[in-house]
């Protein structure tokens, strides 16, 4: 397996840290040699925040611009943000739901044509409207992931094993659901 | 072995427990609290740990542990090390029994403080000897070796992190804790341990004799590595760089020679020998130009003739943290686009939703008015600059002495801003000061229950320990009283209207005057909202006076005040309405 780079990017509460140890522990099970790092401001909540797991890596823990294979990006302005990580046919898969800012407007459609912009390879989808709809903004996480996992060279198996080192037993029906909501 | 995924942090706390540390002194700041946290996690019953009142403080404590002969650590981010240093650089004379290690995590960049300093600095100005790990494995074999490297030399061991290193991840090896078996014991010896003139002129002697030894020690390490290549260009790095280094290289095909620093004291003749046969060499090191100007001195015994470029020579940025992009343009010379064509606005850090400190401000500003001065420090509420109730920032504790000292030329009302833990840490001397010396000025002690912005750490107003365990909760209302404050007031910020009333009972007393504002921090409580609230737009007149306490979940939207989901239900914003608009409903 050649070096497989994943950013993941969004607003701080949407549960993006756990996505991404979900990520690396499962290339640790796969034995893989794994490096991440996350950036994040210094609010509590509702800052940026950049997460970013490189799968079969030896080199540093940040994903150098124009490198990421894969980035899950939870929010639209912030995607658009991490964009220049994205190497050339690299995917995006996008949350289109945005999370406003105090006291500054930006462009919706613009944010969308810039990422279109930049690759292809682009899947725009409201996850945060069926994370709701099959039972919590909570699991918009793993809803994420479940979709991206058909993109990410590990086993589905190590990603679900993975998994369950973090999420309570009392929320790992729903999340596991989440997981494969869209695998059918 | 087993391998897990750890954070930086993780590693270096599974190296000191590995290792055999017996006891851990820390006082939480960022990046380096969960070096403590994951003790905590993994061997409260193994180990003594504590969050100190200081660094100092906890400097001191874990110097007491070694002279036990006990393995002992103290953590730090690297201002924290201003505060230990006066103990740090003693420490370095008399020397140490059991080993003793100082983990100081760096900040360039400064993501989360107030300077980007450099602790190699200080390992030199102590001579002490400092590791830099390069990686997170590294990170946790070196904390176990240093233990061995301190107890042979006798002498305190700094390991050097950074932001990246400590808050990146890496799958790391696990291995078996080893603890040697020995008694406590304390032995006088009061030539090493009593620094008097006397016995201080001999051991800085002694010390010097030591380096020697050290010097010579370094050169055989491992950890100070020689990346075989070709060509006359080289590359000399240390920490994290060297990783980024290596990808620039791996990017572009290339396949130069690259000396990797680890230790500090740097091997001389290792790094001498290394640019022998170079006619250029670049140095990349996160922080000060600490190994470059070693080269420099190397070059002179070794190589004059040699080309070296770094940050002294302006091919290197001098601030900021490095990194694959950095590399490249110091090497390439050309500049790689970095930023996006259109504005992207910014998510500027924030005071929550609810937040105590949001009312204390509020109720400041209606109180003492516009020209009123604001001197304060570090914590959270620093985030209060946006509001302008934040007008100076030093270091911890600064804002209590600054706004004395301001107070002898300014008429305005001065107001110094002050968090709880931070008070402990270094603001009771102030208060002291400020009081025996006749100041003019109130001091606002933010009183929120808990250390909130390195992730909600005990202290010594809490009544809890590291571990948990209850402990004596030190009154602040009390202590104030005892520094010779007659008028102090303890108050709830989130009562806005009648704390501003209890304010202008004492705003033209004279001499010092304390304010506690208590409230716990709402990630502390575990209370389930109660109420929610919203805006009743028949009633609304749009005067914008709720958007004056800067809570982040009241937004003006389309000409309209909406509160958002992030709303906590304090309820703050119900109490400024002067018309009654804004309206709450049992959930």
């Amino acid at each position: 397996m050649k070096k497989f780079d994943i950013l993941i990017c969004g607003v701080g509460g949407q549960g993006i840290i756990l996505c991404s140890n979900i990520i690396g522990n499962a290339g640790v099970i796969e034995k893989l040699p794994v490096k991440g790092c996350e950036i994040h401001g210094m609010a509590q909540r509702g800052g940026s925040v950049e997460s970013h797991i490189r799968l079969n890596c030896i080199f540093g823990p940040k994903i150098p611009f124009g490198n990421a294979d894969l980035i899950i990006g939870f929010e639209p302005l912030e995607t658009a943000r991490a964009i220049l990580y994205i190497k050339k046919g690299g995917i995006v898969v996008v949350n289109s739901f945005p999370i406003p800012l105090l006291g500054a407007q930006y462009n919706y459609n613009e944010i969308i044509e810039i990422l279109k912009s930049k690759t292809k390879n682009i899947y725009i989808e409201n996850f945060t409207s069926i994370a709701k709809k099959i039972g919590s903004v909570k699991i918009l996480n793993i809803l994420m992931l479940g979709f991206s996992s058909k993109f990410i060279p590990l086993k589905k198996e190590s990603l679900i094993s993975s998994m369950k080192n973090f999420i309570p037993e009392k929320f790992w029906e729903i999340n596991l659901n989440a997981f494969n909501y869209f695998s059918g | 072995m087993e391998k897990k995924y750890l954070l930086g942090n993780e590693a270096i706390a599974q190296g000191l427990f590995e290792g055999g540390v017996e006891a851990s002194f820390a006082y939480p700041g960022t990046p380096s609290s969960e070096i403590t946290e994951y003790l905590l996690s993994i061997a409260k019953d193994e180990i003594y740990i504590e969050w100190s009142i200081n660094e100092k403080v906890a400097f001191e404590n874990a110097y007491g542990v070694s002279l036990t002969g006990k393995r002992s650590c103290v953590i730090m981010k690297h201002v924290g090390l201003n505060v230990a240093s006066d103990s740090l650089l003693t420490s370095a004379y008399t020397g140490i029994v059991g080993g003793f290690i100082i983990v100081v995590a760096d900040d360039p960049f400064a993501h989360s403080s107030q300077n980007e300093q450099d602790s190699r600095r200080y390992a030199q100005f102590s001579k002490i000897v400092c590791f830099e790990p390069s990686t997170i494995q590294e990170a946790k074999d070196i904390a176990i070796f240093s233990f061995e490297f301190s107890e042979k030399f006798k002498i305190p061991v700094m390991i050097r992190s950074v932001t990246r290193l400590s808050h990146g991840k890496s799958d790391v090896l696990i291995g078996k804790r080893k603890v040697k078996n020995i008694l406590p014991n304390f032995v006088k010896n009061p030539q090493q341990f009593v620094m008097v003139p006397a016995n201080a002129r001999i051991a800085h002697e002694k010390l010097n004799e030591k380096l020697k030894l050290i010097k010579k020690e370094v050169e055989k390490l491992e950890i100070n590595k020689i990346d075989k290549g070709e060509g006359n260009l080289g590359f000399v790095s240390s920490g994290l760089t060297y990783l980024y280094l290596k990808e620039y290289l791996s990017l572009k095909n290339k396949f130069y020679s690259v000396f990797k620093v680890s230790s500090y004291p740097i091997p001389e003749k290792k790094l001498g020998n290394f640019i022998k046969k170079l006619k250029k060499v670049f140095v990349f090191e996160e922080g000060d130009p600490v190994v470059e100007e070693f080269l420099y001195f190397c070059a002179k015994k070794y190589n004059p003739e040699i080309k070296i470029l770094g940050k002294i020579s302006g091919d290197v940025k001098k601030e900021g943290e490095l990194s694959v992009e950095e590399i490249e343009k110091a090497i390439e010379k050309k500049k790689k686009k970095m930023h996006h064509n259109i504005y992207l606005p910014q998510r500027n850090p924030l005071l929550c939703s609810g937040c105590s400190h949001l009312g204390s401000f509020y109720i400041l500003k209606k109180v003492f008015g516009k020209n009123a001065i604001f001197p304060a420090d570090i914590g959270c509420y620093t985030l209060g600059v946006r509001l302008g109730t934040i007008d100076t920032c030093l270091c911890m504790g600064a804002g209590i002495s600054v706004g004395s000292g301001i107070s002898k030329f300014e008429k305005n009302y001065i107001i110094s801003i002050i968090g709880d833990s931070t008070f402990f840490h270094a603001g009771i001397p102030g208060l002291i000061n400020s009081v025996y010396n006749n100041s003019n000025q109130f001091i606002a002690i933010l009183d929120n229950r808990t250390t909130a912005m390195t992730g909600h750490q005990p202290h010594p107003g809490t009544g809890r320990t590291a571990k948990g365990e209850k402990t004596i909760e030190i009154d602040l209302k009390k202590l104030v009283e005892s520094c010779g404050v007659k008028n102090v007031i303890e108050v709830d910020p989130y009562k806005i209207k009648d704390t501003i009333e209890e304010i202008k009972k004492i705003k033209d007393e004279v001499g010092v005057k304390v304010i506690i504002f208590k409230r716990e921090c709402i990630h502390i409580t575990k209370k389930e909202k109660e109420f929610y609230y919203y805006v009743d737009k028949s009633i609304c007149k749009k005067c914008k006076l709720c958007l004056d306490i800067g809570c982040p979940s009241i937004n003006l939207i389309n000409g309209e005040i909406e509160i958002g989901i992030l709303c906590s239900g304090c309820g703050m914003c119900k109490e400024i309405c002067p018309f009654g608009a804004i309206k709450n409903e049992k959930i």
